[in-house]
């Protein structure tokens, strides 16, 4: 095969960056090997020391690297170099930059690379801060650099048939990985439009949401690699103390990058709500949850000393589970069944053996020390803090495990392929499903562990670590449970009443999350005299508000885009299935919903995305307006603006409740492009002639022409260009029934030999108005077909020509005139004529321009609306100061024009909007914001101590 | 760690019957059939008859939507909805439609798509050729 010479492409950046993949794993293996070495030889202080040198060093490289490949990926995607593979597939021409590090992480190799730069800035803040545990702890680190780094190397091994993919390489050029013809053509790079990032993607959530979760998937690698370190080292007793700031951040972050997850869900998709329970929103979930549990076993570990073994396994299982959540989203074993899905890349084997190489040493490692790590003999008493504490622990990881176990769903089926392949058997029958309604059927199950963990956190906190005293204690802490209970259940009463809520579990769930808060404040007001004291207080108050706002926003939401009168009389009792939740709105028409008078005001575009201003008035039953405020929902196409993707909610928010709008149903046609062509099919035109005369009547109006323009031809979808020729027609139509007066102008362009016709609806009426194709004629009579007399006259000069006087009113050197712009060189005249008719009364003017350029003689042609005459000015005499024009009539019948009208179109001038209240909304986010305040809090002092304690 | 033994031995019994009970849930619903014979309100698993009428017209009613759906055992129903159309509906896979029979008619009240995933890396895409 002939090597083709491409032009234009850019490979020096490409080659920089593959010098760099490289250089950025074998620099993370040196760094593994060297921390390695250097741990090992932790007794010999000179080789301990070069050895962490060396480590170092060599992770300082490995950080550069990852940079410097970022670097190099950005740069190439802000250039719009679609020679590059990763840049084709995720910019393109009409993405503004500033989603540009979206782009940058939507892809799989883009999301590794944030997730190595999250490590690396991490790694340094431990070189700094992590004293005589930086070796060990650096060592597992590195191992995750190394395995991370492997998955942007792009090797094929090959042996046989078969093949091996270890890693992609995100420098690929896009030549090498599509085999489209046109990328085999030399210029191919002149034609190539990358395909741009999904346009549901296209929000700042997307550019806030990925980095944050990110880091806190990085987070939880370092209550790992601590773990490790403290089997590695038998050094449990201060690493219950290092490891818990770090996880304490773990968790906050990775809530928040959660909680994000959420906000986004619910307040830029349309799911609905805030919480799908999607496999991928579970996968974050469940490392948190362990996570979660393992804190508060490394509590009891630290007060107590119990618990150590549990708390290790927790932390190497949150990391693990991250590990799991990675191989579920970026294998491809989801499938469809989850909207965070990144599309296939070859790449199971490797994530499978991702996560095995970290599960098999690190369980080998705990069972080899298992029975060396310290544990008290003596069993806790039921009436202290830690007994509960790790019965809550439980519960959490109960959690965490069958929200896993129902996830998995689509892993047994693969396994079960997989034993099926080994048996030679086919097992697709036995394959499971992941159930329709996920909500509910997690929901079930979660619901007791909700409870279970208001009752518990809300009871422990009043009891003590390491109780000796019960008796002592036992007056004050049944009193204050009591009472907490007896408020609890009144006040869970009051809101089941107010909520509506039947059924028992909801009652007890929120009894339980009413003892929680209940609890947490009386501790926060009467017992905790310092900041201190007030971090798990505040989570646990923050998980209580959480529950109560998920319950009133879950169970009693309610749609008010209905209009209760149109529906009273019509239905007797309404079902659920009966009941209306939509309401159609027309442009410009105030509708009544539900309390609200609703106007769908007006709609503008911005690039692919059309954002609808709808105006709500609150209004009291007397009719007087209490508040007005204004929606704007969005509607999202395609980047190739065929059809919408995406819909995008608008909520106006309040303390006690959310009004969420979103756009249920459009005009098909404005839905699909497809429909669009369709419905122009099926509308039956007819031609009619209009002149400024006489009123035409049609079935559904009556019409006039106005006026018509080759000048001033304006039309929503129209820009002028120079070189167009336009024909715009002033039309009113009327129709008294239905009180419609409206003046419109429809138009036809032709430009470089297209006509384009820019038609005018009438929705209230059901028309389509074209201007027919042969109007344009009209103002294009051909030259030959009139008759011109010629005449030379002089400025001032006063001419009899048919019926009209025609007189030179002024000579302009200075012109203006829409068919002439003025070039260097050009020699040009303008006349300023005025036509009177035979009684003298002026009629218009025209401005005819000679000119002179290149060498030709040029002028234009100017036709009088009015007067129908045709002119132009076609020699001046210097000498004499004449000027030559040739006038001329156009036949009078032209003075016509012919419209195309459809009176079969139906309105398109309308949405259907569905708006929902959730009632305290405020209350979920609210509780997020506790929960995460709690955890950094905490993080706060335990860091403190620590200095505090090395000060000492 | 007696008593933390006996807690764990519930746990673990408590797992198990979730997982149990979990397990069964992963996929039962019922045809027209079993709506139709016992007259409540029932989940129904099917797939969109494309080449039937899909009707949703916003301008006469724009809660009302209906379309005719094959269930589980082959029988083809006719199903009405007082919502507006799902975007994609056309595109869905497999509906869940929880409601009940009325008459010939399942009315549903509660509708659940399974679609393909919307993203598909297409053919190349080239920039659009400048007219003027």
């Amino acid at each position: 095969m002939k090597e083709i010479e491409f032009i234009g492409e850019h490979l020096l950046p490409g080659q920089i960056g593959q010098l760099f993949i490289t250089l950025n794993f074998s620099m993370a293996c040196l760094a593994f090997v060297a921390y390695f070495l250097a741990e090992k030889n932790r007794h010999k202080v000179d080789e301990n020391k070069a050895w962490k040198k060396l480590g170092r060093l060599s992770f300082g490289i490995h950080g550069v690297s990852v940079f410097s490949i970022i670097g190099i990926l950005l740069y190439l995607m802000a250039q719009q170099y679609y020679e590059y593979n990763y840049v084709f597939q995720h910019v393109s021409d009409t993405l503004p930059m500033k989603f540009i590090l979206s782009a940058f992480w939507e892809g799989q190799e883009g999301s590794f690379l944030l997730w190595m730069f999250w490590h690396v800035v991490l790694g340094l803040l431990l070189v700094f801060s992590a004293k005589k545990w930086e070796p060990a702890v650096m060592t597992s680190l590195a191992a995750i650099q190394v395995v991370l780094a492997s998955m942007l190397l792009g090797i094929v091994v090959e042996w046989g048939d078969s093949f091996l993919k270890i890693g992609v390489n995100p420098l690929l050029l896009t030549r090498e990985v599509h085999n489209f013809p046109i990328l085999a053509t030399a210029n191919y790079l002149e034609v190539l439009q990358g395909s741009g990032l999904n346009p549901l993607l296209q929000n700042y959530w997307m550019t806030i949401h990925p980095p944050t979760l990110f880091f806190g998937f990085a987070l939880v690698s370092i209550p790992f690699a601590y773990s490790i370190a403290a089997l590695w080292r038998k050094d449990y007793k201060n690493f219950v103390k290092e490891v818990l700031p770090w996880s304490l951040l773990a968790a906050a972050i990775l809530g928040t990058g959660i909680i994000m997850g959420a906000a986004w869900a619910y307040e830029a998709l349309n799911f609905g709500g805030y919480w799908a329970w999607d496999p991928v929103e579970n996968m974050s979930l469940v490392p948190w949850l362990i996570l979660i549990a393992a804190l508060h076993t490394n509590l009891i570990a630290k007060s107590t000393g119990q618990s150590i073994k549990i708390t290790l396994l927790g932390y190497i299982f949150a990391f693990l589970l991250i590990l799991y959540s990675t191989f579920l989203t970026r294998s491809g074993i989801l499938g469809d069944s989850s909207v965070h899905a990144f599309t296939q890349m070859g790449l199971e084997w490797q994530l499978v053996f991702l996560i095995l190489i970290f599960l098999i040493p690190s369980l080998i490692l705990y069972f080899k020390r298992s029975k060396d790590i310290p544990q008290p003999k003596e069993e806790e008493s039921i009436y202290s803090k830690e007994f509960w504490m790790y019965l809550g622990s439980l519960v959490l990881l109960f959690s965490a495990t069958i929200i896993t176990f129902s996830t998995s769903i689509p892993v047994y089926n693969k396994i079960m392929d997989g034993m099926g392949i080994l048996l030679n058997l086919d097992f697709s029958d036995y394959h499971r499903t992941i159930p329709l309604d996920p909500v509910a059927h997690y929901n079930k199950n979660q619901i007791w562990v909700g409870i279970l963990m208001g009752l518990l956190a809300g009871g422990s906190i009043y009891l003590r670590y390491l109780e000796k005293n019960w008796a002592l204690q036992r007056n004050r802490f049944l009193s204050t449970i009591g009472i907490a209970s007896i408020l609890a259940a009144f006040t869970a009463w009051a809101t089941a009443k107010e909520l509506g809520i039947m059924a028992y579990q909801y009652y007890l769930l929120s009894f339980s999350s009413f003892f929680v808060i209940l609890t947490n404040v009386f501790f926060i007001v009467t017992r905790a005299k310092s900041l201190r004291l007030l971090g798990s207080s505040i989570s646990h108050l923050g998980f209580g508000v959480l529950i109560i706002g998920a319950l009133a926003s879950g169970l009693r939401q309610y749609p008010i885009s209905t209009n209760p009168f149109a529906m009273a009389g019509l239905v007797g009792n309404l079902d659920d299935e009966d009941l209306e939740k939509y309401i159609f709105l027309l442009k410009n028409q105030k509708m009544f919903m539900s309390g609200y008078m609703v106007t769908y005001e007006s709609d503008t575009l911005t690039r692919n995305f059309k954002e609808y201003s709808l105006t709500f008035n609150k209004i009291d039953s007397l009719g007087n307006s209490l508040e007005e405020f204004t929606l704007r929902p969005v509607v999202v196409y395609d980047n190739d603006f065929t059809k919408v993707a995406a819909v995008n909610p608008s909520t106006k928010r309040y303390l006690h409740k959310d009004i969420f709008t979103t756009i249920a149903s459009l005009p098909p046609e404005l839905m699909d492009i497809d429909k669009m062509k369709e419905k122009e099919d099926t509308l039956n035109y007819k031609s009619t002639k209009v002149n400024t005369e006489e009123w035409t009547s049609l079935k559904r109006a009556d019409l006039i022409l106005l006026d018509y323009t080759t000048k001033q031809f304006t039309h929503p979808e129209y820009t002028a260009a120079e070189g167009d020729l336009a024909l715009g027609l002033k039309l009113r139509f009327t129709n008294e029934s239905k009180g419609v007066d409206k003046t419109l102008m429809p138009g036809i362009v032709l430009r470089n030999g297209l006509l384009y016709t820019f038609p005018v609806e009438i929705h209230e009426l059901g028309m389509k108005v074209k201007v027919s194709e042969n109007s344009l004629e009209k103002i294009l009579v051909p030259d030959q077909d009139i008759l011109y007399d010629i005449y030379n006259i002089k400025e001032r000069d006063l001419l009899e020509w048919n019926n009209y006087k025609v007189s030179v009113d002024k000579v302009n050197t200075k012109i203006q005139h829409e068919s002439y712009q003025s070039r260097e060189g050009d020699v040009a005249i303008q006349l300023e004529i005025s036509i009177f008719d035979a009684n003298n009364q002026y009629i218009e003017k025209l401005f005819p321009v000679f000119f002179i350029r290149n060498n030709q003689a040029l002028h234009t042609r100017e036709i009088g609306k009015e007067s129908n005459i045709a002119m132009k000015l076609v020699y001046i005499d210097t000498e004499s100061g004449s000027f030559q024009i040739q006038i001329g009539q156009i036949p009078a019948d032209e003075k016509d024009f012919t419209v195309d009208i459809a009176d079969n179109f139906d309105r398109a001038d309308y949405l259907v909007l569905e708006a929902i209240v959730f009632p305290w909304m405020s209350l979920v986010w609210m509780g997020c914001i506790l929960i995460t305040i709690g955890l950094t809090l905490s993080m706060y002092f335990r860091i403190l101590d620590k200095n505090k304690v090395k000060n000492a | 760690m007696r008593k933390m033994h006996l807690i764990a031995i519930v746990a673990l019994l408590a797992a198990i019957f979730v997982f149990i009970n979990t397990g069964m849930e992963f996929s039962k619903y019922a045809s027209f059939e079993d709506a139709q014979k016992t007259g409540e309100k029932v989940k129904i698993v099917g797939q969109l008859q494309k080449e039937k009428e899909i009707y949703y017209n916003p301008l006469e009613n724009a809660n009302y939507f209906s379309f005719y759906l094959l269930d589980k055992n082959g029988e083809e129903k006719k199903v009405v909805l007082n919502i507006a159309k799902p975007q994609d509906f056309e595109l869905s896979e497999e509906i869940v439609l929880t409601g009940k029979m009325e008459g010939d008619l399942f009315k549903a009240s509660d509708i659940l798509l399974k679609c393909p995933s919307k993203y598909k890396d297409e053919e190349v895409y080239l920039k659009e050729r400048e007219n003027s």
